[in-house]
């Protein structure tokens, strides 16, 4: 999807735009999964469960949603400035006209090589479970293999070039991409050894999911000694596009994320089926698969280096290619047959069942494993280990009998705990959204929102989008209900309060991880903006004039004065009281006041002479104002949402969850706001 | 059952982690908007300074036992990141 080849000169017709509008859609929805993890790992724990208790598929869950948080605003982005350039011919990749096709590539691998890593964090996490169970001990090096997790998280940031060095970057440039390239398998390799030493500290028992653990570390092995080999950019010049690639990438991900996907199946599959699998048809499936990947893709790194180039169909005859060619395909069928196995087993064997599934065949002791029916535990255990399950052989009934907390309701309506984020402990209680047919009505209009525009039926598109933030908003009206009773008997005479607002609340949490998302889109936009600076600044014109952005300045400042201004008015309120309608309004003279500030900004460099279309600093500019007019226009909304619940008095003092959000998104939106206006209006100046 | 403490200073070796990615960025943009120039890799060895001093620092206030402690291993593991960093700017 490399522009030029991706501009409509070159790929005319609907198809790009499908794959364009569709990978926008689809980052969206995996952010959104992202905060849900994050703020589901941190504030919504068992209590008693630490930071140091907490599961490593946890641990590895919460690093890969903080990665889909950092690195997937980039590929909307960079989907997004492509998207606007076919439809509207903004020239952000046109070198023509100011732009560099380099600049997708940037976009790209920032996401991408990160996403390598997002896939094999979740397996890594599912492996460090498997092992300890598989092994039949606790997991050597928890903590460093926490560490290492979260290095992994870091490093990998810093490798996205490395899928560049033949596009000729500055020497220096690729010699840093190359020494994080190495780097970044430190923490990989303390990992693997975590995992090694304890299946030496302890005893294996050969099941099918032990065999493909212990398959996966070999074959992530292989993959990642090729990958510290293309690491080196004259290694790397050498095999780049070859099938030395494809061999390093296949020994990567099937060792790093298929092969533990498959143990994991095996391992999890008595959650969810009345029979567990055969123990006897999986060994037959390893070690098909097994030999069928080393036959498929041990010869490519000798085709690779013989020459042969991927992404071709076919090959010239007489190059030595052929022999080694057909080994592989032979491979290949090899480990389809592994699949197929697989799927008639499981065609054979899985019934799903809720309640008389076959349960914890392998003996994991971690919680997923306590007695639940279709809506989870029957109450909610003290945590004082890592795996519960082995440490206290009588979890499992006193939780089936409702001895822990939560055993009933205690508002009559759904509810869970919220503890705090370093301990577990409780903290407030938290009421859950019941039945409702107003988020099945979301999902199908934003998802009718998005294929339309794909399509181009623009009018549907508008009109699916504004069903879609009707059924939000209706279904939000329910999820910030008044209740009388104001605290909660948990179990153990815990008493908390139910449902907070500020710091402590999980939706404070989750609005800040909104908040790093745009952060984030805005920081890569304005990196656009530089980059294309650097590379044509022939074409950039003067800003518009410095009192002019002065005072833009100024309506953002008094925009952000009226959110903090709009909380303390609620805030100064006695428990219960009516404000009037003073917090509302001020929330909607500081949507107001941004929606000033865009047209101001908007109408001063359309004033300046700058277009959109004619250059690079345009396209990346009015990309960055549409930015920011769509974050405007949703604080507009919101505001709007907020004086309608507070005309039928829904908002009362001293503090109130919609406000709350309401006011911290105008004071984001405001400061975004000053990011984008300043840096492109005195940066590189007159 | 062991006692599981909850003492792990995870803030550290976080901290470090940060200070590398800003070493980092910073040397991969200079390396950018001075391409193949000589001034590049002079930043690189002057901002190497302030983030050696910067892990310093974390030793100093985190609970740094040995280098085989959790924040110890997250500042070595820093560390050689930014040193790892510096090379190309030295021989590459």
């Amino acid at each position: 999807m490399y522009p030029p080849l991706t501009s409509l000169t070159y790929s005319p017709g609907i198809n790009t735009d499908f794959w364009l509008l569709g990978i926008g859609f689809i980052e969206i929805s995996a952010i959104a999964g992202a905060i849900e993890i994050i703020v589901g790992v941190l504030r919504t724990r068992a209590p008693g469960m630490t930071l140091d208790r907490m599961p490593m598929f946890a641990w590895a869950m919460l690093v890969f949603a903080v990665m889909i948080v950092i690195a997937f605003p980039s590929v909307i982005l960079g989907t997004l400035l492509l998207e606007l350039e076919r439809a509207f011919n903004w020239p952000f990749f046109d070198p023509a006209r100011g732009g560099d096709p380099l600049l997708w590539q940037h976009l790209f691998w920032f996401f991408g090589h990160p996403e390598v890593y997002i896939i094999f964090l979740p397996a890594a996490g599912l492996m460090s479970m498997m092992v300890a169970t598989v092994a039949r001990t606790e997991l050597v090096g928890y903590r460093l293999n926490v560490l290492a997790l979260v290095a992994t998280g870091f490093i990998s940031f810093g490798v996205w070039a490395h899928h560049m060095f033949a596009t000729g970057m500055p020497r220096v440039s690729t010699g840093y991409f190359s020494a994080a390239s190495m780097a970044v398998s430190l923490p990989a390799g303390i990992q693997v050894f975590c995992w090694i030493a304890t299946l030496a500290a302890g005893k294996i028992r050969w099941s099918t999911p032990a065999l493909f653990v212990v398959g996966s570390i070999g074959i992530f092995v292989m993959g990642g000694l090729t990958g510290v080999m293309v690491g080196m950019v004259p290694f790397d010049w050498q095999v780049h596009d070859t099938y030395f690639i494809v061999a390093h990438l296949h020994y990567v991900l099937l060792g790093g994320m298929v092969f533990p996907m498959f143990a994991a199946f095996y391992y999890w599959n008595g959650m969810t089926s009345k029979n567990a699998l055969s123990e006897r048809m999986g060994k037959w499936v390893f070690w098909l698969m097994f030999t069928g990947l080393h036959v498929t893709f041990l010869p490519m790194h000798l085709t690779g280096f013989m020459g042969m180039p991927r992404r071709v169909y076919t090959y010239l005859p007489d190059r030595g290619l052929d022999l080694l060619n057909l080994v592989s395909t032979i491979g290949a069928f090899v480990i389809a047959a592994g699949v197929l196995l697989f799927l008639f087993d499981l065609a054979r064997r899985f019934r799903f069942t809720t309640s008389e599934d076959a349960g914890n065949v392998y003996g994991g002791g971690t919680l997923e494993w306590l007695p639940t029916g279709m809506y989870s535990t029957r109450s909610i255990p003290l945590v004082r280990s890592r795996e519960p399950l082995w440490d206290d052989p009588d979890i499992c009934d006193d939780v089936a009998e409702g001895r822990y907390f939560l055993p009933n309701t205690v508002t009559g309506l759904r509810e869970t705990i919220i503890t705090s984020p370093i301990n577990a402990e409780p903290q407030y209680l938290q009421l859950m959204p019941g039945p409702s047919p107003w988020p099945i009505g979301a999902a199908v209009f934003t998802a009718a929102f998005f294929l339309a525009l794909t399509v181009q039926a623009y009018a549907f598109s508008a009109f699916a989008g504004v069903v879609a933030l009707v059924c939000v908003l209706r279904w939000l009206w329910e999820t910030d209900r008044p209740i009388q009773q104001e605290t909660a008997d948990i179990g153990a005479g815990i008493v908390v309060p139910i449902a907070i607002t500020g710091p402590s609340s999980h939706g404070w949490w989750a609005l800040n991880t909104l908040m790093v998302v745009m952060g984030m889109i805005v920081f890569m936009a304005i990196f656009s903006y530089l980059y294309l600076y650097g590379i044509n600044p022939e074409v950039w014109i003067a800003p518009p004039s410095l009192p002019q952005t002065a005072g833009i300045a100024a309506l953002l400042v008094l925009a952000l004065g009226s959110a903090r201004l709009s909380r303390r008015i609620l805030a100064s309120k006695p428990k219960g009281a009516f404000p009037g309608q003073a917090p509302w309004l001020m929330a909607a003279i500081g949507a107001a006041l941004l929606g000033a500030a865009i047209w101001w900004d908007w109408t001063g460099w359309s004033g300046a002479g700058l277009d959109p279309t004619a250059s690079g600093q345009g396209a990346t500019v009015f990309a960055l104002l549409a930015f920011q007019a769509c974050t405007v226009a949703i604080a507009g909304i919101m505001a709007l949402y907020l004086g309608y619940r507070s005309g039928r008095g829904l908002l009362v003092g001293p503090s109130n969850v919609t406000l709350d959000v309401v006011v911290r998104f105008i004071g984001y939106a405001a400061l975004q706001g000053l990011a984008c206006a300043l840096v492109v209006r005195l940066f590189p100046g007159g | 059952m062991r006692d599981y403490r909850n003492d792990i200073d995870w803030l550290t070796p976080t901290l470090a982690l940060c200070v590398w990615a800003a070493h980092f960025l910073l040397l991969w943009a200079a390396s950018i908007v001075f391409p193949d120039q000589p001034v590049a890799r002079w930043i690189a060895a002057i901002l190497t300074l302030p983030a050696l001093g910067a892990m310093w620092w974390l030793c100093r206030r985190g609970d740094v036992t040995s280098w085989v402690s959790i924040p110890g291993l997250g500042i070595t593991i820093a560390v050689v990141g930014i040193l790892f960093s510096l090379l190309p700017a030295i021989v590459g």
